[in-house]
């Protein structure tokens, strides 16, 4: 319980640092920036607490696209993994075509997604769905076949088929690489889905905000809508350290 | 083994990363944003300056081109280095920053930068006329300003969409309620595809690309912000104070040759055209004439006398002021003094 | 069962095969089944996209080749931090705590916002665009690097501590080449990651690269110069994943790296 309580207050102290120097200026005197340009914490969190209900509400709009798309991605990057580990000889061009798609930047992507998609959060998800799929198809690929040595004789010898070595040996072994996958996921379904948004038909939307306010130069409103992506992006990031602990207990990491 | 290995992996690293900064560092001494305080043109050595356009290289800015392909530049003891903007590119904050000395933008969205503390001074204006157009397919029947309502209409927002909002105001429609209001992306597409009614169109660049995708004059209504009453001013020049009040001559120096090549680049948009297609071939050379000839109807209106390029109109530069701060993009009146917008260095240029 | 050369060139060429036929058929579909007015936006003919290339060979491959080296240079930098920054949370389980939150936000930050602090910074196009290049690729590295140190067995650790090696010894004989798995895995999601970061940093006022072809193509309404530009970033992904590879199979010869050994014996 101590344990839990200072694993906490080590982050909580260094952004509390964090926001003093920011906020007394010593950032703006080191980087020679003025308040103008980077606004401090305390007129962010005023901006944020008069929008609060909008900001809100565009933060729901993008993350629950964001979420959709990390799932579907997710999803479509692991089944991609597991066709590259069930047939070596042909499944692994799916890994190849996946890792083309990851270089297609989301400015690219997204005007092409607002073609095959005419709401805004159709093109977002279908962005975020194709960002998210390499990270995963890699992590779960790598997972599913870095198995430690002999294991696989170790299957062969009680007789295992395929399948079973799929389920008992290689699904296990590539949790702990999901889960590294699906924490940068978080991160790049949250960008993407932002950035997808400022070419997006709709203006509701994280980063419709935070584009249009910070080309208007309301430099205080278009960062509140950052530190809300910031924060929820947190949230998440906890929520799968938490499903990760209990997923794979058993783990080096996890002790 | 596998320590060699992991040495070797190690040592390629190295040899990346001091190639990576052997090259960066070489580059960096090239370009970068010339210093402030420069040295006068006699002694044969060219000042450094930096110009920042608002977008893509392109014959909305063939002046610069021009005059930069012409020698005109470096007549006036200047090596100018035209950087392109990007959508993720502010050239307000670029200029404020220092990274370019001299910016274009829109004078709209310099007045609210200026508004809200940024030490950004106009110091001359290219386009004398807006070339916002909202533009919808014939067929939607929107014939005049009052039939936008309960229509979807686009903007590109961002600083955009303050001559829409006063184009309705000003015919009685609430931006909130009587229109649908959504974002644009930088294609004509949504307005191709019916899923807009009406679309945000430059003269010189958007509306040709409708043209070019099969559409005729005849296809399309267009709503015309100068007609309409609510025009405001784009693209001009602006510096950054502290900047300017150590450079003014060489800012006079610039502003001459500019005014040289936007004055043949009017005079011959054709040839224009071809010059900014030598510079960036990614746009079709038809593309660029269309919009050197589109542009060069800004720059010089009819009746206007191509000496005065680049004069700074206040009546106009007022009444962008005042459109911005009544539908809002100002939250107090701008303010027009000679620390934001002056015509001293353009006066100065065009002397005789 | 390794996988012969051979076969590995004949799978290679159906796929690409495949991949065309069923393209082309799409397109087909699109045009004259559905009569999609925007069909060659949304889905051209990959022959088009082949001959849009061919055409413009040159300046694209101008283009992808300054956009490929700066790309290059982010990654290198990228990863360098990456690892760095994994070995410093993989020292201090605190160091983790405090750090791994603010990475994360630290991605949160889109490239509009940050690029006029970091050029307010250091002043200078060039670097900046590196820069921000480099803070674009070094998450992935640092996330898989990280999981890859913190997945060595603690008895192993233990062993080594008890023949009395220093911490030193112990990250090079243990952690490194235990975590050299997950650190190629990063990187391999890394190298694609940073084609775009370049291709997004050539939007940052660059006067080359194929970030300045995708988005002037796209405003301009060139679709076939637009694809064309979105296949080369595609290729130039594909590209730097072999690089990754290629490295991994140097570094790694005992790994069952890529496709090269069958992990399933037939």
């Amino acid at each position: 319980m101590k344990n839990k309580v200072i694993n906490l207050l080590w982050p909580l102290a260094f952004g509390v640092a964090i926001i003093l120097l920011w906020q007394f200026g010593i950032f703006h005197k080191l980087l020679d920036l003025k308040p103008f340009q980077l606004p401090v914490p305390s007129e962010i969190a005023s901006t944020l607490a008069a929008n609060l209900p909008k900001t809100l509400h565009d933060c729901g709009v993008t993350i629950s696209g964001a979420l959709i798309g990390l799932i579907i991605g997710s999803f479509m990057g692991f089944m991609i993994a597991a066709m590259a580990t069930f047939f070596p000889k042909w499944g692994y061009g799916g890994m190849i075509v996946v890792t083309a798609l990851n270089a297609v930047p989301i400015v690219a992507l997204s005007p092409i997604m607002n073609l095959w998609f005419s709401t805004g959060m159709a093109q977002k998800i279908g962005v975020v769905t194709v960002v998210c799929m390499a990270a995963m198809a890699i992590n779960a690929y790598s997972g599913l076949n870095n198995l430690k040595p002999h294991s696989i004789d170790l299957m062969y010898s009680v007789a295992a088929n395929k399948w079973t070595i799929f389920k008992k040996l290689r699904v296990p072994n590539s949790l702990p690489y999901i889960f590294t996958a699906s924490k940068i996921n978080i991160a790049s379904s949250i960008i993407a889905a932002i950035i997808s948004e400022y070419f997006a038909s709709s203006t509701s939307g994280l980063g419709f905000g935070i584009k249009d306010n910070l080309r208007k130069a309301e430099m205080a409103m278009g960062w509140s809508y950052i530190v809300v992506a910031s924060l929820a992006g947190v949230i998440l990031y906890c929520i799968i350290l938490l499903v990760e602990r209990d997923a794979i207990k058993w783990h080096a990491s996890q002790k | 083994m596998k320590k060699s290995k992991l040495t070797s992996l190690v040592a390629v690293i190295m040899l990346i990363l001091l190639a990576a900064t052997g090259c960066s560092s070489g580059n960096s001494a090239t370009p970068g944003a010339g210093t402030s305080d420069t040295s006068k043109p006699a002694s044969g050595k060219l000042d450094k300056v930096t110009l920042q356009l608002k977008w893509l290289p392109q014959s909305q800015f063939m002046g610069y081109y021009v005059a930069q392909a012409k020698g005109y530049y470096k007549d006036q003891g200047i090596d100018l280095e035209i950087v392109p903007g990007g959508s993720d590119i502010i050239p307000e904050q670029q200029v404020y920053n220092g990274v370019a000395n001299i910016g274009v933008t829109w004078v709209s969205s310099l007045m609210k930068y200026q508004s809200k503390g940024w030490g950004l001074v106009q110091v001359g204006q290219i386009f004398q006329k807006s070339a916002m157009l909202l533009v919808s397919k014939a067929a939607t029947g929107i014939n005049s300003p009052a039939d936008l309502k309960g229509k979807k209409v686009s903007s590109w927002f961002g600083g955009n969409e303050y001559e829409i909002y006063a184009l309705l105001a000003a015919n009685g429609l609430n931006k909130d309620t009587d229109v649908k209001l959504v974002q644009q992306d930088y294609t004509m597409n949504q307005l191709l595809k019916n899923e807009v009614d009406a679309a945000s169109a430059m003269t010189y660049n958007e509306y040709g690309l409708l043209l070019e995708s099969g559409l005729k004059d005849s296809d399309l209504h267009v709503i015309n912000m100068n007609d309409a009453g609510v025009a405001m001013l784009e693209d001009c020049l602006f510096v950054n104070s502290d900047w300017i009040a150590k450079n003014q001559d060489l800012y006079v120096r610039f502003l001459k040759a500019s005014i040289k090549g936007w004055a043949d680049a009017c005079a011959d948009p054709e040839a224009a055209g071809k010059v900014v297609y030598n510079v960036d071939q990614s746009v079709s050379l038809a593309h660029q004439v269309y919009m050197a000839k589109e542009v060069a109807k800004l720059v010089v209106p009819k009746g206007f006398d191509p000496a005065k390029i680049g004069y700074i109109d206040m009546a106009a530069i007022k009444q962008t002021g005042d459109l911005a701060y009544k539908y809002g993009l100002l939250t107090k009146p701008a303010v027009i003094s000679e620390n934001t917008v002056t015509s001293k260095y353009w006066t100065e240029a065009t002397a005789k | 069962m390794a996988i012969s050369k051979k076969e590995q060139r004949i799978v290679a060429i159906v796929w690409i095969i495949g991949i065309i036929v069923v393209w082309e058929l799409f397109a087909f579909l699109l045009k004259n089944v559905i009569h999609d007015p925007m069909a060659a936006m949304k889905l051209p003919y990959p022959h088009t996209v082949a001959m849009t290339f061919l055409e413009n060979w040159k300046t694209l491959l101008e283009a992808g080749l300054v956009t490929f080296s700066r790309a290059a240079i982010g990654f290198t930098l990228g990863a360098i931090i990456g690892i760095l920054l994994a070995v410093i949370m993989s020292l201090s389980k605190t160091m983790e705590k405090i750090a791994f939150p603010y990475l994360i936000i630290s991605q949160m930050i889109p490239v509009l916002g940050l690029a006029p602090i970091i050029f307010n910074i250091v002043r200078d196009m060039n670097v900046s665009r590196i820069v921000i290049a480099a803070y674009i690729t070094f998450f992935p590295v640092a996330v898989n690097m990280l999981s890859g140190l913190k997945s060595v067995e603690q008895d192993q650790k233990d062993l080594l501590f008890s023949i009395a090696a220093n911490k030193f010894k112990i990250y090079q004989k243990l952690m490194f080449p235990f975590a050299m798995s997950y650190l190629f895995t990063g990187l391999k999601i890394a190298a694609p990651m940073a084609v775009t970061a370049s291709i997004l940093v050539d939007m940052l006022g660059s006067q080359g690269g194929i970030g300045v072809k995708i988005l002037y193509s796209l405003y301009s309404n060139s679709t076939n110069i637009f694809w064309a530009s979105v296949f080369t970033s595609a290729f130039m992904g594909i590209i730097s994943f072999y690089i990754v590879i290629f490295a991994e199979r140097l570094c790694l010869p005992w790994q069952n790296a890529a496709p090269k050994k069958d992990g399933v014996r037939a």
